[in-house]
């Protein structure tokens, strides 16, 4: 994937309301001296590869596993997850005569920017801080917090002497408000969902998530690391925040290591790149991080910006989580010898019976004057049009990958030949945008227009939360595959249309 | 994404690796993302040892099979 930098211009429009004050901040800054940077993680210490703690019982397939995808856009971004989790929570089921709630079949959450504030609150609070969040985040004026601390003489001196930046102040902001220094290792716990939160590596372009696999390729030990800097680096908007710093210590703290067998089989075999060029260019990321011996560019540094730059609606997570040989094994594959299995393996075993994969998209598209004027655009506007067309065709192109892949898993799921143990797979795959409100209804008509006046930023109006959660509410419950879904696991609700639900989203067993 | 079938033939129920991470069983048809692969067996015996394996372009009812053999251990010499 491409960096593409007219992509900064988007984010510039839609963030304008902070760069006045964000320009002056950065010259006071810079007139105060630069002290040396600030790097946010440590080496790993003893081991060589970071550990992997969690992992998902899903109880022999009785339990559907779920996955989410958060997108970016600001408060607006974390208002959409947050009102989806509270509407997921709604709905209970009995497994072996306990009472379960969909939020508590949550196995892995990938998110990028907006979306991972509520993604990473969630993976650490679990359903019992959706509360807390929408009093600590949702509803506080973060925007004005945000521009106190940079029209503060403290804050300058602060920034200067400590090699600090501007994300930082954001970082400050999530950690205060959500995380309270809580750290990876606090994630990193048996039960708690996967979390897969984005950043976007600034030289490259390239996906950069703040997991296990990618801090084992730089040598570093992603337990220490604060939970509201991976937050923070996937939320790291070009130009009005600076990038956030990490070092690359594979060359020296991890001389000598041997290179995982997946990335040297991808990049020896001479057919790989032309059968999954996607699979060579991850392998081929991976083996320059970890500074293989013919590797042309071992970067020593690495700076993130904003996850939603490279995949804004994070799905890219989801995908590799779900389909890839080499994704952490994660899912418990048998209780009584406590062994794991990534979920392909999962799947391929037949351990996962129900996968239900739901994709939250908070783009707003507020109506364009363009279209209702006879004069010729201007240059600003073209920039701006110009601009958002990249990220919107790279998230078009992810949510078009992640069609396929579950369209590949319900096929396959019929087969009735050579024996797979996944035949009778069921698969879910629940789309949450605005543009699926339906326009023919004009109660739903105007809630459109009101949720894609919501500008992107970290304030919300508490008018724009309700918006946003009564679109959640709407869009989960006129979606064909969530309804099946509660069908299917014999969860009521006055809202479903068996017929309707059977035809939108049709499974083998039909 | 598309995705490859894969079908290991082996006289007995073990896992199947992939470029050494474990993928499913034998016997059984496998979903794979499309690549190649170096497919192994955890087996108390196989041969041969690894095998390549080339994805692409297979179907559920036309997957890529490939056979490992059982070991089987040279007899043992008993003295005159």
């Amino acid at each position: 994937m491409m960096f593409h930098l007219t992509s900064l211009t988007r984010y510039l429009s839609s963030w304008a309301s902070m760069i006045k004050r964000i320009v002056v901040l950065s010259m006071l800054t810079t007139l105060a001296g630069c002290a040396s940077t600030h790097f946010e993680n440590v080496p790993l210490a003893t081991t060589q590869s970071n550990v992997e703690r969690r992992v998902i019982d899903i109880d022999n397939g009785d339990r559907p596993l779920v996955l989410l995808a958060f997108s970016g856009g600001g408060s607006r971004a974390s208002a959409l997850g947050w009102a989806v989790l509270r509407e997921l929570q709604r709905y209970q089921y009995t497994n072996h005569g306990q009472a379960r709630r969909l939020t508590d079949d949550i196995a892995v959450i990938s998110s990028a920017s907006g979306g991972s504030v509520i993604a990473a609150d969630f993976a650490l609070y679990g359903s019992d801080g959706l509360d807390s969040f929408k009093r600590n985040f949702l509803l506080p004026d973060n925007t004005n917090t945000l521009n106190g601390d940079a029209l503060n003489p403290v804050t300058w001196i602060k920034l200067a002497l400590t090699g600090s930046t501007r994300i930082d102040l954001v970082e400050e902001l999530f950690d205060a408000q959500l995380f309270k220094n809580k750290t990876y290792a606090d994630l990193n716990v048996p039960g708690k969902p996967y979390l897969i939160v984005n950043a976007t590596d600034m030289a490259t372009g390239n996906v950069f998530p703040f997991t296990p696999p990618r801090f084992d390729d730089i040598c570093a030990d992603l337990d220490h690391l604060p939970i509201s800097s991976g937050v923070a680096a996937s939320a790291a908007v070009p130009i009005i925040f600076s990038p956030m710093a990490l070092r690359n210590y594979s060359t020296s703290n991890c001389p000598n290591r041997a290179m995982p067998q997946w990335i040297t089989a991808k990049i020896n075999k001479p057919l790989s790149p032309y059968l999954n060029i996607d699979d060579y260019r991850s392998a081929r990321y991976a083996y320059d991080l970890r500074g293989g011996k013919d590797s042309h560019d071992t970067p020593q540094y690495l700076y993130m910006l904003d996850g939603g730059l490279a995949d804004n609606l994070g799905v890219h997570g989801l995908i590799e989580a779900i389909s890839s040989p080499y994704a952490a094994p994660i899912i418990v594959s048998s209780p009584s010898d406590g062994s794991r299995s990534s979920i392909l393996q999962a799947i391929n075993n037949g351990t996962i019976k129900k996968i239900v994969v739901i994709v939250v998209n908070s783009r707003a598209t507020a109506p364009s004057a363009i279209a209702q004027s006879p004069d010729v655009p201007c240059i600003a506007q073209m920039i701006g049009s110009v601009a958002s067309t990249p990220i919107d065709s790279t998230s078009n192109a992810m949510a078009a990958q992640m069609d396929t892949l579950l369209q590949n898993l319900t096929a396959a799921s019929s087969a009735t030949s050579n024996n797979p143990a996944f035949a009778g797979l069921k698969v879910y795959g629940v789309l949450v945008d605005f543009d699926l409100l339906r326009i023919s209804d004009p109660a739903q008509f105007k809630l459109q227009s009101e949720v894609n006046q919501i500008p992107t930023s970290w304030t919300i109006t508490s008018d724009n939360l309700d918006a946003i959660n009564q679109s959640a509410i709407l869009l989960l419950h006129q979606h064909p595959c969530f309804q099946r879904l509660l069908m299917d696991m014999q969860i009521t609700g006055d809202f479903i249309q068996p017929d309707f639900a059977k035809n939108g989203c049709r499974q083998a067993s039909d | 994404m598309g995705m490859q079938y894969l079908l290991v033939i082996f006289p007995q129920d073990c896992a199947v690796l992939a470029d050494g991470s474990g993928v499913g069983n034998t016997n059984r048809v496998l979903m794979l993302p499309a690549g190649e692969y170096e497919i192994t067996l955890d087996s108390n015996g196989h041969t041969p040892l690894t095998q390549d394996a080339i994805l692409d372009g297979t179907s559920l009812n036309n997957p890529l099979v490939i056979n490992f053999q059982v070991i089987v251990p040279p007899p043992t010499k008993t003295s005159p």
